[in-house]
């Protein structure tokens, strides 16, 4: 039945839901399960917190898809509901921990020499304080460009602000790592030249 | 912005995977029974009710002291006050 559900196209997906069916409900949840739960992770930085999150945004999904009416794309729609889920445990919480779990494990190659593991090490260090410490808006834009690949317009619909607004906050976090990492990218470049 | 600069926020910034147990957290929060949780609402009701029961009481008795007031016997409210009551041909009002 599952399977039969999943083949559905997203809008008759979408329809079914709102007519209460409980395995369309599923089906759904597994197609922007990975998406809801990335955004939540990578703008709270904690795997519990970004469960916590995916769980209301999926509980105010359900209970509110009668009310989607398709004026816009329903991964706008989605997206949407994260953001404010992310601001609204932002508010609650305010416990919000560094941005990357295991970064550590990924930086690390077998190959790598003692003093370019130091570098990354470095590197991220910095780009995790960087952007721990960047307002939810600017956080959330990044998290938005990186993490799901979205275009600016996309990120403007979805935070309700202009394409230009977008462009200026991700501007000026790049601008902010790039003065924070000048250092370690020139001592990176020397190195391997 | 540099390109490595780029690399590193793809790399720290993709996606992942939800965990196995997300759906079972949401299933258990949707199919929660609706409680009511009356505490706040019991610890003022009587609070509330005893406030506007004190000042209604106060109310009612300072209303009971108030006498109402008689006109004083020493003012004298004839026509005397040619002020008043004369004409303009110097006749008195009646």
């Amino acid at each position: 039945m599952l399977t039969a559900v999943l083949e559905e196209t997203g809008e008759e997906l979408i329809e079914s839901c709102r007519r209460g069916d409980p395995e369309a409900f599923r089906a759904l949840f597994e197609m922007y399960k990975d998406r809801v739960y990335s955004v939540a992770l990578r703008y709270s930085g904690d795997a519990t917190l970004a469960q916590d999150i995916a769980q209301e945004t999926f509980v105010k999904l359900f209970s509110t898809i009668g009310s989607f009416r398709g004026d816009s794309r329903f991964e706008s729609w989605l997206y949407r509901l994260v953001v404010n889920s992310c601001f609204d445990h932002k508010r609650r919480t305010h416990r919000l921990m560094p941005l990357f779990d295991g970064l550590r494990s990924v930086l690390r190659t077998p190959s790598a020499s003692a003093l370019d593991e130091m570098l990354r090490n470095e590197t991220s260090v910095q780009l995790k304080s960087v952007i721990a410490s960047l307002p939810p808006d600017q956080r959330m834009v990044i998290v938005l460009r990186y993490t799901q690949g979205l275009s600016y317009d996309e990120i403007a619909e979805i935070m309700g602000c202009s394409a230009g607004t977008v462009g200026s906050r991700l501007n000026r976090v790049h601008k902010l790592l790039e003065t924070r990492l000048a250092r370690l990218a020139g001592t990176k470049g020397t190195h391997h030249a | 912005m540099p390109d490595y600069l780029e690399r590193e926020l793809e790399r720290h910034l993709a996606p992942v995977r939800a965990p196995e147990t997300l759906w079972k957290k949401i299933d258990q929060k949707r199919h929660a029974p609706v409680t009511w949780n009356p505490g706040r609402r019991l610890i003022f009701s009587p609070a509330l009710a005893l406030i506007v029961l004190t000042v209604a009481a106060g109310a009612a008795w300072r209303a009971r002291d108030i006498t109402p007031v008689a006109p004083s016997a020493s003012v004298k409210t004839t026509d005397s006050c040619p002020m008043c009551h004369a004409t303009s041909s110097g006749q008195r009002i009646p």
